[in-house]
């Protein structure tokens, strides 16, 4: 076995998404990836769609404290890897710290790429800059959702099981874990439309729904639209909710604060619907609507439905 | 001890040194309120005499106007960790500064944080907080309970994870976990009168080669500020009986792959 030249790391709760595929994606122009899987999840052969993504070696690490997880990448990187990429989830960012002060090295939240001589590339948190950064050691780096468009590298890869060396460091306990009902919508991490509802909604989301349903859109809110009740916090964009970048991102009555935008702005397309032709989301829209939601979404839901009829009708 | 950061107001900005220019205005990062709301009520439900709820931030002189806000928002006392030479700190020299400081200030309870800063967002700095004092580290919770030696939070995901840990312990919440209190009258008053403590390198005993730009290990070597325009050219219309509705019908069908 040789050693591997960048190492991922994704949790088995990422497999059924899009995260992966972009980690590793980024990894493999870097070098021999080999994948680690930590945590409980989908069976083998979500396990082995990894090597469809070019990882040449499949390892699984059933540590459940953060501090062990973080102690058995940092073997395995020393073993002459110049990176250890994640995912930009919360998971992602918490094993990254532990990983990167294991290794005594440099961390990077929110890479968009990583050159040949490992440079990262990143935004700031509202869109507003552009920035490279370098590290010195291992590169340790996160993987911004959305800002890699997956390519196929098909191996055969080996599996195998990373060794945890010392099991006694948790220092965390599990005492529960129960699963929230899922409600039926697109998931929202990996959906191509998401319409988000914020406060102009006034709660009444008919016309979102419409619209998500006429798509297949996932529906999503602001923190105001989640404070308010009006959708489950899970649904929630921004710094402190989810961090999307679908292919278009349809604002509905949010006014745009810098914490929703951070969430929101790698987006590939953005439209604004508010009535407030002041509204900051404006300053980040390819197409902002001034005018009322009801009118507009209804207006383009029967549009599209009407489109979509002529096309079955062939 | 709660974590705080004083950060530029409308966003960071850097300047030519490739650092985040710190002199003009700022203020309290928005997800240290959550933190400082849950720290007082978790002191004024203590069984026993209170303990101190104490900000801690690491900043230039700007700073003190944060953590006067925090005072305002349930801090008891604040700590202002200020020298020339953490200029340029990456999230793992904040932390090893962070964690000298909660380590001087005695025995601690517990060390609260937001989820990120509004500037960076990183989202590390917990973390590595955790990490420098060898303390458990639950993150990202929205609710929080501590006993007399353990703490017990339910994880921010989705499916609902709770969680036990030794205190002491480093927790992050997320904007859930707490609505941010407005300050009394009394904290009003209290935040005017409240001393600000400083803190520097030799005091927390900490090797300046070991912070700042010196101490990191991850360095920005270029920033550009990006165009806010937009691909379709950022164009805004003015909807008339829902006439805008087509266009955006026919701005989805063009953009999504159906």
């Amino acid at each position: 076995v040789t050693a591997p030249a960048v190492v991922v790391v994704v949790d088995a709760s990422d497999l059924d998404g899009a995260r992966p595929a972009e980690v590793l994606t980024l990894a493999a122009g870097l070098g021999a990836v080999t994948a680690i899987v930590t945590g409980a999840g989908p069976a083998d052969e979500r396990h082995d769609d990894l090597a469809t993504w070019g990882a040449v070696e499949i390892l699984r690490l059933a540590a459940v404290d953060g501090r062990a997880q973080a102690a058995a990448v940092a073997d395995l990187a020393r073993g002459g890897a110049r990176a250890v990429l994640l995912p930009g989830t919360r998971r992602g960012t918490d094993l990254a710290a532990l990983v990167a002060f294991t290794l005594g090295a440099g961390v990077v939240t929110g890479a968009t790429s990583v050159a040949p001589d490992l440079t990262v590339t990143k935004r700031s948190p509202d869109g507003a800059w552009l920035t490279t950064v370098v590290t010195t050691g291992v590169l340790v780096a996160t993987v911004a959702p959305g800002a890699v468009a997956p390519v196929a590298r098909p191996v055969v890869a080996r599996q195998g099981t990373l060794a945890v060396s010392d099991p006694d460091t948790a220092q965390v306990r599990v005492i529960g874990s129960t699963p929230r009902p899922a409600d039926g919508s697109a998931r929202l991490a990996d959906a191509a439309v998401v319409i988000a509802a914020g406060r102009g909604t006034g709660g009444d989301l008919a016309a979102v729904r419409a619209l998500a349903a006429e798509l297949g859109a996932a529906v999503a809110g602001s923190r105001a639209a989640v404070d308010e009740g009006w959708l489950p916090h899970t649904a929630q964009v921004g710094q402190t909710g989810a961090d999307v970048a679908p292919d278009v991102y349809l604002a509905v009555g949010v006014s745009g604060a810098t914490q929703h935008v951070a969430g929101m702005h790698r987006s590939r397309s953005v439209v604004a619907v508010n009535t407030d032709p002041q509204a900051p989301i404006f300053g980040v829209a390819d197409l902002g609507i001034v005018g009322d939601l009801h009118a507009v979404l209804g207006r383009a839901t029967a549009e599209l439905r009407a489109a979509r009829e002529r096309a079955a009708a062939g | 001890v709660v974590l705080v950061k004083h950060v530029p107001d409308g966003g960071p900005r850097f300047g030519a040194d490739l650092l985040v220019d710190r002199d003009g205005d700022g203020l309290l990062s928005e997800p240290d309120e959550v933190a400082l709301a849950a720290a007082r009520r978790l002191a004024d439900a203590w069984v026993g005499p209170a303990p101190e709820v104490v900000a801690l931030t690491m900043g230039p002189p700007e700073a003190v106007a944060t953590l006067r806000r925090a005072v305002q928002l349930g801090a008891d006392r604040a700590v202002h960790v200020r020298d020339a030479a953490l200029r340029g700190s990456d999230a793992t020299a904040t932390a090893r500064v962070l964690a000298a400081a909660t380590t001087l200030l005695g025995p601690v309870d517990a060390v609260l944080a937001g989820t990120g800063s509004e500037d960076a967002f990183t989202g590390l700095v917990p973390a590595l907080v955790a990490a420098e004092l060898d303390l458990p580290y639950l993150s990202h919770v929205r609710t929080l309970a501590l006993g007399a030696d353990v703490v017990v939070a339910e994880r921010d995901e989705e499916s609902v994870t709770t969680l036990e840990a030794d205190l002491p312990a480093v927790v992050s919440l997320t904007d859930r976990a707490e609505r941010p209190a407005y300050p009394t009258f009394a904290r009003l008053a209290a935040s005017r009168r409240a001393a600000v403590e400083t803190l520097d390198l030799a005091d927390l005993g900490l090797d300046p080669a070991t912070v700042g730009s010196a101490g990191s290990r991850a360095r920005v070597t270029s920033a550009v500020p990006v165009p806010r325009a937009r691909s379709g050219g950022g164009r805004v219309v003015v909807d008339s009986d829902g006439d805008a509705g087509a266009e955006l019908a026919a701005f989805l069908l063009e953009r999504v792959a159906r």
